[in-house]
């Protein structure tokens, strides 16, 4: 009972301490629309056009070229300036000026320049292949019509719709694309669920590291030197500061999962698996926080350090950004964070379906890491206490 | 008028002696930012990279056409640095290669291609594209269909000039057709245009992402240390002594703009020495980090106008820091966000800072910042004069 009433002032001073409250509800949810909107919507690369002519010519080949395989965005910029300063800025990954006077240049058999822009080093490369298909589809129709016309068989325009026409009808040479292997992340997972998973793992711990400097704290100010002063044993003492600190823990992660659910359709999966999942983690930062609560003692080092280090096994753990893209051996140097066994157990239960017997292995691994920190953490807080 | 420099002076060395011996100062000004800048731009990755993929090709044609497909486009995509081309022998083994992620897609030309295509019958290429590998794939096809264009364009030009002038199809008259649609030439050139980039390098990045996210936390010492001074009655001496309130407030804002500038000023000199981070021409990189400081100081100024004592102070600028930098493009750049939220990150003086920084980390000159050093001006202007409004009220308060 007393224990509870430990746990229950632990929970209430962090309600009450406003910045805090920025810190472990609003932050993350600022991050997550952020991270959301960034990378969540758009994934096609992004393509600047300056029609320097409206003429049917370019409007075809604009339209080739947003019907295209690469499916890219495309985005009219209105001068040559500005598309060269977007591209340079990686604001568009290419830019394409089809200059002025491109139909009459066309249909008077001349040649046009079609310029496309691209940074050194960048997608120009790769994405060039689906403007040369687009231009080379029209190309071919416009030589036809060219032919045609040079011999005297029709009017370049009407042997150009003639051409447009066969193309379309001609057996010709087909190309058909299938899809092989499972994606990394289903199409079908909102655009807000990495950064809702990301987040809730990287603010779970974050907290916990500040929870560890109000037990510095609670130690230092006599608080618990006042609590055993009173009928209550050094057990009740631990036990209360454990759960209190777990109890933040889980406000926090449970406010995060149920807003993201209910704002940004976050879809966390097996309702049991990832309870467990963020329980377990609640137990890791819960641990740590003893720890550092028990053996550190400047409140104020141990804050700017612990923050410090939750950003960086943040980063580590794929919390920042997925692990998929770091490179070996950081791929698997990740493993030795928290972070990045829960994120993969909530990943496998949210994006493939997983149950509570396909993440046993992060399950375990975090259980056991959280006991084996709680235990030490209670002994030394245990010791600080009992010491004097 | 001496008087009152020697008087602003005194009490800004004093604050910043005090600060110097004060720990947690020098660990948010100058080791955190160095830290982090390290650490994230090892770690994450960022900036443009080229784009690089692998193809398995099986030919299983090896006819001519076939042939001119991998020797001509397959081939120019190997040459050009776009992907790795490894021909293989069956289909079920690149399916395989591209299932367990090795390859990212895998194309096939399927027997019989080369007489179909030179009988005019419907061929057909297949890709086979991994799941995760999207652009690869859309390349791939991307490739195939310009080569099946440049095939067909022949078949095209024939039939529309037989279209056209209502000839009969006589062998003859489409061997001479052919000849002739082959001499026409290419109508539309694609040219290339490979240009700078203004994008700073990964080091570069972080090491001006974290510099201008903790030199708010550095320019708030200055100047919150007004409620300090206020709660220990420190101020209400001063202010008994011949100094006006615009003196000490001066002397404060002093503190933070040395603080902020040595904070940012560390951090780009030792990211540059260390850690190989490129900032571009140093007196450009002074004038855009001076002016940021401005910005900074402005901002905590006003925040401190609105706090009760300098915990508060601490927790707001904290929390003031925190969403400009995530909405001015600190931890993610912002030349990915949509058009919206680039818009609205133009609101804070990071954003105007890292575009600075970018222009000038790709060599340009101070004229290309001459917009960066303006908007931050004006924002360390604007916010610096609405807190003195209220400052002077913390300080006459006193």
């Amino acid at each position: 009972m007393t224990a509870l009433t430990i746990a229950r002032v632990n929970l209430l001073r962090m309600l009450r301490d406003r910045t805090g409250l920025f810190f472990v509800f609003l932050l993350p949810v600022i991050l997550i629309v952020v991270l959301g909107t960034i990378y969540g919507g758009r994934v096609a690369p992004r393509l600047g056009i300056v029609a320097g002519d409206r003429g049917p010519l370019a409007m075809d080949l604009e339209a080739a070229l947003r019907s295209g395989d690469l499916r890219l965005e495309i985005l009219e910029v209105p001068t040559a300036t500005e598309l060269r300063d977007r591209v340079e800025r990686g604001v568009l990954e290419v830019g394409l000026v089809i200059p002025t006077g491109y139909d009459v240049t066309l249909r008077t058999g001349g040649t046009a320049t079609i310029t496309i822009l691209g940074q050194q080093a960048s997608l120009l490369s790769a994405l060039r292949e689906g403007v040369a298909a687009a231009v080379a589809e029209q190309s071919a129709r416009i030589r036809a019509a060219r032919l045609a016309a040079q011999r005297g068989d029709a009017t370049f325009d009407t042997a150009l719709i003639t051409a447009g026409d066969i193309q379309g009808t001609l057996p010709g040479v087909s190309v058909t694309v299938a899809t092989a292997g499972e994606r990394l992340f289903p199409e079908s997972a909102g655009a807000f669920t990495l950064g809702a998973q990301s987040q809730l793992i990287l603010f779970m711990f974050l907290t916990s590291m500040t929870a560890a400097t109000q037990l510095i704290l609670t130690r230092q100010l006599g608080v618990s030197r006042r609590m055993l002063s009173t009928p209550t044993s050094v057990a009740t003492i631990l036990a209360g500061e454990t759960l209190g600190r777990f109890a933040v823990a889980m406000v926090q992660g449970l406010f995060i999962v149920v807003l993201s659910a209910a704002v940004f359709g976050v879809d966390w999966g097996d309702t049991i698996a990832a309870g467990l999942l963020i329980v377990a983690f609640a137990l890791v930062g819960t641990g740590v926080a003893m720890v550092i609560g028990s053996f550190a003692n400047n409140a104020d080092q141990a804050g700017t350090v612990g923050v410090f280090a939750g950003m960086v096994l943040g980063a580590l753990g794929g919390a920042m950004v997925p692990i998929e893209v770091f490179g070996e051996p950081l791929r698997t140097i990740a493993y030795i964070t928290p972070h990045a066994w829960a994120i993969a157990g909530l990943r496998e239960v949210a994006m493939r379906g997983g149950g509570v017997a396909q993440v046993l292995p992060q399950l375990g691994v975090l259980t056991a890491l959280g006991v084996v920190l709680l235990a030490l953490g209670a002994w030394g807080l245990r010791r600080a206490l009992t010491r004097g | 008028m001496a008087a009152t420099v020697h008087a602003v002076l005194t009490i800004a060395l004093r604050d910043l002696r005090q600060r110097v011996r004060d720990r947690s100062a020098i660990i948010l000004a100058v080791v955190a930012p160095f830290a982090l800048a390290y650490l994230f731009s090892v770690m994450l990755p960022g900036g443009s990279a080229a784009f690089h993929t692998s193809y398995a090709v099986v030919d299983l044609d090896g006819g001519p056409v076939a042939r001119s497909l991998v020797n001509g486009p397959l081939a120019a995509l190997k040459e050009a640095g776009v992907a790795d081309v490894t021909a293989m022998a069956d289909e079920a083994g690149a399916r395989a290669k591209v299932e367990d992620g090795a390859m990212a897609a895998a194309i096939v030309i399927p027997a019989g291609f080369s007489d179909a295509v030179g009988a005019g019958r419907a061929a057909e290429l297949k890709v086979i594209g991994g799941a995760d590998a999207t652009l690869a794939a859309g390349v791939a096809r991307s490739v195939l269909k310009g080569f099946a264009s440049g095939v067909e364009s022949v078949q095209v030009s024939i039939a529309t000039v037989l279209v056209s002038s209502g000839a009969a199809p006589d062998p003859a008259l489409i061997a001479r057709l052919s000849g002739e649609a082959l001499a026409v030439p290419d109508p539309i050139i694609l040219a290339d245009d490979r240009t700078a980039d203004r994008v700073a390098s990964n080091m570069t990045f972080y090491a001006a992402s974290m510099a201008v996210l903790f030199v708010f936390f550095a320019a708030q010492f200055g100047v919150t240390s007004l409620l300090a001074e206020r709660r220990a009655g420190t101020l209400a001496r001063m202010l008994a002594a011949p100094i006006s309130p615009q003196t000490v407030l001066a002397g404060k804002v002093l503190v933070s703009i040395v603080l902020g500038v040595v904070s940012m000023g560390i951090v780009a000199l030792g990211t540059s020495l260390l850690i190989g981070a490129r900032w571009g021409d140093p007196v450009a990189v002074a004038a855009l980090i001076v002016t940021t400081v401005l910005a900074a100081s402005g901002i905590a100024l006003l925040v401190v106008g609105f706090a009760k004592n300098e915990d508060q102070a601490g927790g707001l600028t904290a929390i003031v820091a925190m969403t400009l930098a995530v909405l001015g493009g600190s931890f993610f750049p912002m030349s990915q966000a949509p058009e919206g939220l680039a818009q609205l990150s133009l609101f804070t003086p990071h954003a105007w800072f890292l575009r600075g920084v970018n222009d000038l980390a790709s060599g340009a000159g101070v004229e290309a910042v001459v917009s960066s050093l303006a908007v931050l001006t004006a924002i360390g202007l604007g916010s610096g004069g609405l807190g003195l409004l209220r400052a002077r009220s913390v300080v006459l308060a006193r």
